[in-house]
Formats: C-alpha cells, sequence, structure tokens
C-alpha cells in the first residue's frame, strides 16, 4: 500500500494505482483526455502531466502512466504544471473548428471546461486558415463522427479492439492530416457501439438518436438500472420535460451508462441504449379499458378491479381454484411480484400460474454484457416462487389449457399473447375464457380483446427493484409521473388485494420491499436504504467474482 | 460608491388625514390639464395660435418620435444566400429570462450548416424586451427592430410570432397585415375591426 502525498494531502492507495486514480481519492482532478479507467494506458494526451517529487528529485511525469509510489510527493496544481497544460491545450485547439453552437457535446465537453480551467487563450490560427476535416460522417447506424473535433485521444478506437474486439476505427494520415475514420470497408455498427459517444471527450463523436435534439444543461438526472435483459446494467436516465413544445411525447432524452464495477463496468449495449423509446411510444395505453360492454365509456381503476375482483370470487366460489390462471412475468419488479404472490399464491391459493414460457423471445447474448433472457426479473421470480403448485399447469401447458377453455378467469401480465399464439387459438381463447384481465403498458392484440384491460406504469415512472441474474438486487429511481391513469402493478395488486380480502397495505415500495426482505430467504437482511446506488446481492447467491467486461478475443492497443 | 438613503416617514396633518380635501385638491390638478389640453385641441382645430404644444397625440394618424435606441419587436437575420442565420444553438432560448423562445433544432441537408432551426418562435406576450436574446447570439441571427411599436392585435395568436415573420423583419407590415397575407389577402386593421365586430 503505497503512502503518497497530493498537493500536500497524504492518501493511502492500492499498489499499482495510477496517480489520476489517486488523486481522484482526494477528489482532486487531473485533466485528461486519452485516459480512460476501462482501457489500456495510452499516455498520448499529455494532458495529465503533474509534478512528481521523489527521492528528492523533482520531475514532470504523466499521470495516467505513473504508478503511485511510496513517499511521492505529487503536485497537480503548481504554476509550471498549470502552463504545462495551458500550452498542451492551445495545440488541442489550433485547428478546432469552434462550432459549439451546434455541437451536441457543448455543457459536457472537455474541451470547454478545460479552456475554461486552464486555456483563456486568444487563438493564434485566424478562423479562416484552419485546417479542415471532414464533418457529419455517417460512420454507422448510430453515430456521427466529425473529424474536424476529434482531438485524437484514441480512445474510442481502444474500445473497439480491446472491450468488444471488432476494431473498426483507426487514425489515418500523417502530420496535421492525422484523422479518425473508420477502416475502409467497415462501418461502426457493434452492439455496444453508443460507447464510443460516452467516452469521447469530446464532440466528435456523437449520438444520432440525440442529435440536435435537446441541449445538455436542460436535462436533469436520474440513477436507475435498464430493464432491457437480465443484466441489469446501471444507468443515468436523462430526461426533460419542461420544454414539452419541443417533441412533446419525448420525455427521456437519452440513457447513459453509469459505473458499476460488478455490473457493467462503464458499458451498455445499444439495445439497452434506445429502450427507453418504449416508455413514450404513441401506443402506451393511459386508460383503463373496457372492451366487451365498453361503449367508449372510460372506467375508473376501482370500477374495472371491483368487477375483476368479483369474477374471481364468483369463479372461485363455484368451481375451485383451478378455474383461475395467471400468466405472470418475470418483467415485473420485485415488489410486484411479491404482492402477486402475497395475493395470488399464499391468499387465493390458484395453483394455475407461472412467469416463464416458450413463446417469450429471446435476444442475443454474449461475453461483454448482453444476456439472452430479456426480462430483468427472472432470477426474482425464483426466489418468490412465482410457480405452479399441486394440480397447477407450468409454462407453455398453462396457455395450451387457457386455449382450450379450462380457466374461467385469466389474469394476464404484459404477455403479448396475439404475437405468442395463432390467430385462431387468440379467438379460441377470447371464446373460451369467461374473463380475461389484462394488465399492460402497450396496445396490442390482446389488449384489443381483452375484458378489461388496465394501464400499468413503466421503469422510468416509478421506483422499483430488480434482482439481476447474479443475484444482484438494484433500484430504480422515478424521474417523473406515469402516463395518464396508469398505476404501478403493485398497487393494481394491493387494491385488487383489498377487495379480495387482502391484509396488505403498504404505502409506498420501500415499505413493500421491507416486507419482502422479511418474508423471503433470499432477500433476507435486505432493506430499501442498503440496497444503495450499486445495489445488493441476495444472500442465497454466490459471492460475486469479479470478472473485468471485454469479449473473449480483444485486440491490444496498438 | 455606495451611499444609503434614509427615507423618513411622512407624517400627515389633521388637514390631509380628514381626506377629502386632498382628494379634491389632486382632481383640480387632473382637471387643470385636462381641460388645458382640451381647450388648446379646440383652439388649434379652430385655426388659432396655440403656443404650448398639445399633450395628446392623435394616434395612429400621428405618431410620436421614437428614440433611436429603442429596440422592439425581434427579426431574425438571413445570410447572403437567403438561408436563416441562426443555427439553432438555443443560447438565446436558454439567456432567455421569460422562457418565450420555442426553438425546435433540425439536421439541415447542406452539412456546411448542419444544424439549423425548424421552427423559431417567440411569444410576445411574455417577452419583456429585455434585449439578452440579442447578447447571447453567437451568430448575430436574431436582433430586435428599432422604429416599431405597433405590435398591436386582437387574438393572443397574433402575438405568437414564427420563423418566417421574423425572417421577414423589416418589410414596413405591421402585424396584423403580416397575419392577413399568411392567408394571401391583404388584411387592413380596418377589415380586421370589422371582422372582430361581427364576431
Amino acid at each position: 500500500m503505497p503512502w503518497l502525498e497530493i498537493d500536500g494531502k497524504p492518501v493511502d492507495v492500492p499498489a499499482g494505482m495510477n496517480l489520476i486514480e489517486a488523486a481522484r481519492l482526494l477528489n482532486v482532478e487531473i485533466p485528461h483526455y486519452c485516459y480512460h479507467a476501462g482501457l489500456t494506458v495510452v499516455g498520448s494526451c499529455r494532458m495529465c502531466q503533474v509534478e512528481v517529487e521523489i527521492g528528492g528529485r523533482k520531475s514532470i511525469a504523466i499521470g495516467c502512466n505513473t504508478k503511485a509510489a511510496d513517499g511521492m510527493k505529487v503536485t497537480t496544481k503548481s504554476k509550471a504544471v498549470f502552463k504545462l497544460r495551458r500550452s498542451i491545450l492551445e495545440f488541442y485547439l489550433q485547428h478546432h473548428p469552434l462550432d459549439c453552437p451546434i455541437c451536441d457535446d457543448a455543457g459536457e465537453c472537455d474541451l470547454q471546461n478545460y479552456y475554461m480551467s486552464h486555456g483563456l487563450h486568444d487563438s493564434r490560427v485566424a478562423l479562416d486558415e484552419k485546417k479542415h476535416k471532414h464533418k457529419v460522417m455517417d460512420v454507422g447506424p448510430t453515430v456521427v463522427l466529425d473529424s474536424e473535433r476529434c482531438v485524437l485521444c484514441s480512445r474510442c478506437i481502444r474500445f473497439c479492439r480491446e472491450i468488444t474486439g471488432t476494431a473498426e476505427l483507426g487514425i489515418f494520415n500523417h502530420g496535421r492530416d492525422n484523422e479518425l475514420l473508420t477502416v475502409p470497408g467497415k462501418q461502426l455498427d457493434n452492439d455496444y457501439s453508443g460507447c464510443v459517444v460516452d467516452i469521447c471527450p469530446v464532440g466528435a463523436l456523437t449520438d444520432k438518436d440525440f442529435r440536435f435534439k435537446r441541449r445538455v444543461w436542460y436535462m436533469k438526472r436520474t440513477a436507475s438500472v435498464c430493464t432491457g435483459c437480465s443484466r441489469g446494467c446501471n444507468v443515468f436516465v436523462d430526461w426533460e420535460i419542461d420544454r414539452r413544445y419541443k417533441d412533446p411525447e419525448r420525455r427521456i432524452q437519452r440513457l447513459k451508462p453509469r459505473y458499476n464495477r460488478m455490473v457493467n463496468e462503464w458499458w451498455m449495449c445499444d439495445q439497452g441504449r434506445y429502450s427507453y423509446h418504449a416508455v413514450d411510444a404513441p401506443n402506451r395505453i393511459s386508460t383503463p379499458r373496457v372492451n366487451v360492454q365498453g361503449n367508449g365509456h372510460v372506467p375508473s381503476t376501482d370500477e374495472v378491479l371491483t368487477r375483476a375482483a368479483d369474477k374471481i370470487q364468483s369463479a372461485l366460489k363455484r368451481q375451485g381454484a383451478g378455474s383461475v390462471a395467471v400468466l405472470a412475468t418475470s418483467a415485473s419488479s420485485n415488489e410486484d411480484l411479491f404482492l402477486l404472490n402475497r395475493l395470488f399464491i399464499d391468499k387465493l391459493k390458484v395453483q394455475n400460474i407461472d412467469t416463464t414460457f416458450g413463446f417469450e423471445k429471446l435476444g442475443k447474448q454474449d461475453e461483454i454484457l448482453k444476456r439472452a433472457d430479456l426480462t430483468p426479473n427472472r432470477r426474482g421470480a425464483l426466489e418468490m416462487q412465482i410457480k405452479p403448485s399441486g394440480d397447477g399447469q407450468s409454462g407453455d401447458d398453462l396457455l395450451a389449457a387457457a386455449v382450450e377453455g379450462e380457466f374461467d378467469v385469466l389474469v394476464v401480465v404484459r404477455h403479448d399473447l396475439s404475437a405468442a399464439l395463432s390467430e385462431r387459438d387468440l379467438t379460441k381463447l377470447r371464446k373460451n375464457t369467461g374473463y380475461i384481465l389484462y394488465l399492460a403498458s402497450h396496445d396490442n392484440g390482446l389488449s384489443a380483446i381483452a375484458d378489461d384491460v388496465l394501464p400499468l406504469a413503466m421503469w422510468a415512472e416509478r421506483e422499483a427493484s430488480y434482482t439481476n441474474f447474479q443475484g444482484r438486487v438494484q433500484r430504480t429511481r422515478k424521474p417523473f409521473e406515469p402516463r395518464g391513469m396508469a398505476l404501478p402493478e403493485w398497487e393494481l395488486w394491493q387494491l385488487l388485494g383489498q377487495k379480495l380480502g387482502l391484509a396488505a397495505s403498504y404505502d409506498s415500495v420501500p415499505a413493500v420491499f421491507d416486507a419482502l426482505g422479511a418474508t423471503f430467504e433470499g432477500y433476507k437482511g435486505l432493506t430499501w436504504d442498503s440496497l444503495g446506488n450499486s445495489g445488493k446481492m441476495l444472500i442465497t447467491a454466490p459471492d460475486p467474482v469479479y470478472k473485468k467486461v471485454q469479449t473473449s478475443q480483444p485486440l491490444p492497443a496498438y | 460608491m455606495i451611499t444609503v438613503k434614509q427615507v423618513r416617514e411622512v407624517k400627515l396633518s389633521l388637514w390631509q388625514n380628514t381626506y377629502y380635501p386632498e382628494l379634491w385638491r389632486g382632481m383640480v390638478v387632473t382637471s387643470r390639464h385636462f381641460f388645458g389640453n382640451f381647450g388648446r385641441f379646440v383652439g388649434r382645430a379652430v385655426g388659432l395660435k396655440v403656443k404650448k404644444p398639445l399633450v395628446t397625440f392623435q394616434y395612429p394618424e400621428e405618431r410620436r418620435p421614437i428614440a433611436p435606441r429603442w429596440r422592439g419587436r425581434h427579426r431574425l437575420m438571413l445570410r447572403p444566400d437567403g438561408a436563416p442565420r441562426c443555427v439553432a444553438c438555443m443560447m438565446c432560448e436558454t439567456a432567455c429570462p421569460d422562457k418565450c423562445i420555442y426553438i425546435t433544432a433540425g439536421e439541415s441537408v447542406d452539412s456546411r450548416i448542419e444544424k439549423y432551426p425548424v421552427a423559431f418562435e417567440i411569444d410576445l406576450l411574455r417577452c419583456c424586451f429585455c434585449g439578452m436574446c440579442v447578447e447571447a447570439c453567437p451568430e448575430d441571427a436574431i436582433r430586435m427592430d428599432s422604429g416599431y411599436i405597433d405590435l398591436g392585435g386582437y387574438s393572443r395568436g397574433e402575438f405568437y410570432m414564427d420563423r418566417d415573420f421574423m425572417l421577414k423583419g423589416s418589410a414596413p407590415t405591421t402585424h396584423a397585415q403580416y397575419r392577413g397575407e399568411l392567408d394571401g389577402v391583404v388584411v387592413t386593421r380596418v377589415d380586421l375591426l370589422a371582422q372582430a365586430k361581427q364576431h
């Protein structure tokens, strides 16, 4: 454990840590462009130079490639260091096009930040004498490249070589013609291409999806978790609803990965990154709906729940527990599944209930982040034992039985059965089942034929916790209110339960979660407050083994 | 140099406290100005020479001179080739204290321009004419016109200036006339007044 001094403050750091990271422990920022904690060190930008004194000898060294050593005295703020950085920065800005007004990175750009803290010089190169390079280059399906703005830090190149192993980008030409381009014949088209926009310290790489949508200083940021697959990458939700006139339906502007060493490090996949479009999709359901005896009447949530409770109660009374089936889903959060369990399994003793079906779409799985299981909470459903009991049928048998008309009341959560069944089977299901209650967030074939439809709030409109495939329980936060009359799923179960004699009245998500922690073995000892920003492991899950997020065939940095 | 000015409370006398005498004294001042101005106006109308100038202007036939430093309605500037100079950087929108500027940015087909305003709207009823937008603009794309004070209208919608109206800028149109021209007919104020009466 080397012990060193940074700007006069003593600090004890792990062996092998470099000076930028060591300074970070003391909340001292050493300016840098090329260094990124998740990538190899190249030491090319020279912005992170600091004064290092060791054994009475003073010298200038780059912070990224200098390991902290015992007895070092590091100065990051001396006059010499400041002058040095200022000269380096002037080189970077020498041919910079200064198009900040139209640059999406303005406001979170390191060139801007360091110019304000170090530069503040007048350009010695006149604007019309500046070297021009390619602008607005379409380098892939998600990214736009402006090589004029590039500072050639090579972070994106190293990302494509070391993390994804695809190597689409490179630096070409010599001297002042040096330019970031795609390798001839290749496009920046991999499953993680959006990450190069995150790590670009300037505005050279911008996101097509976010391009010109909002200025970054308008947006608010909420720490949350991606629900696109069972990994549960930690994300920031960048949202803005005050300037609604621009694009009134677009509340979330973008998702950015949030560092969590045990889950996703600094990265996230493109599929998750653009999954937020579903939150503001035009086919969101915003009011409860009666389809059969409807006549355009918009019922209240209470009206629908009263009818559902009636139907469930009379079916149970007439024909017993076998007449009710629940097609639940592991896309629901822990709290949803807990109240579902309390109501249908614990209280009503329904046997025909399952969360795993053959028709569920599987995604692509790779060694980096992506998981084939596209539901965020399969592990949670397993822990909470949402599965058939007694004579109950499971999975596809359950669905087949429903089509054959074995159930009087069918409760479907989120599953789009119109995509899973053929048109004939769907009509059969409709004809054979007395009452279908459908809880969903989006319109589809099933919402058109179900007796009653209740709108669900989506992940960005509510607080929730999810258990990822490793057994890590992570929480989301709520940036804004649900669309229309939509409610979180657990609230609907609780309201329905109160009509069916369930003695549950939790007033908030933390209360539900704490009750869940006290009930199920795996969640023992977990409380809402203990989840924090990076989540907690289930006690039944094995201790996490830290594995660096990268492909099995990384190419070395050159 | 900061100085402190002490304001003493004015003590009213018993005479002032009785209210009515002071009220009438005020009415006398008002009436003196009213009848004086009225007399001078009648006098000038019948051809007498009136020494003191008239206080009331017969707007809109007679207009009060506007100071050269007056800045009013906004104008968007053009490039030499006729494209709007604005690059939709939203600096004016950010600087605006009244939040009355609404810009929607879009991708231009001209890669030299890259970003341009698809929509640029100003709600004049919210605007306080502070000029911050002009100060903030890095492209000198928004200016405020001098010489126009007739920002009248018969509906709230008429005070909602869109991009094309502001690009027209210094053309001598009143607000109401411009709104009429949009529909292909030049409508004058009198016509609009007649229309308004019908409704």
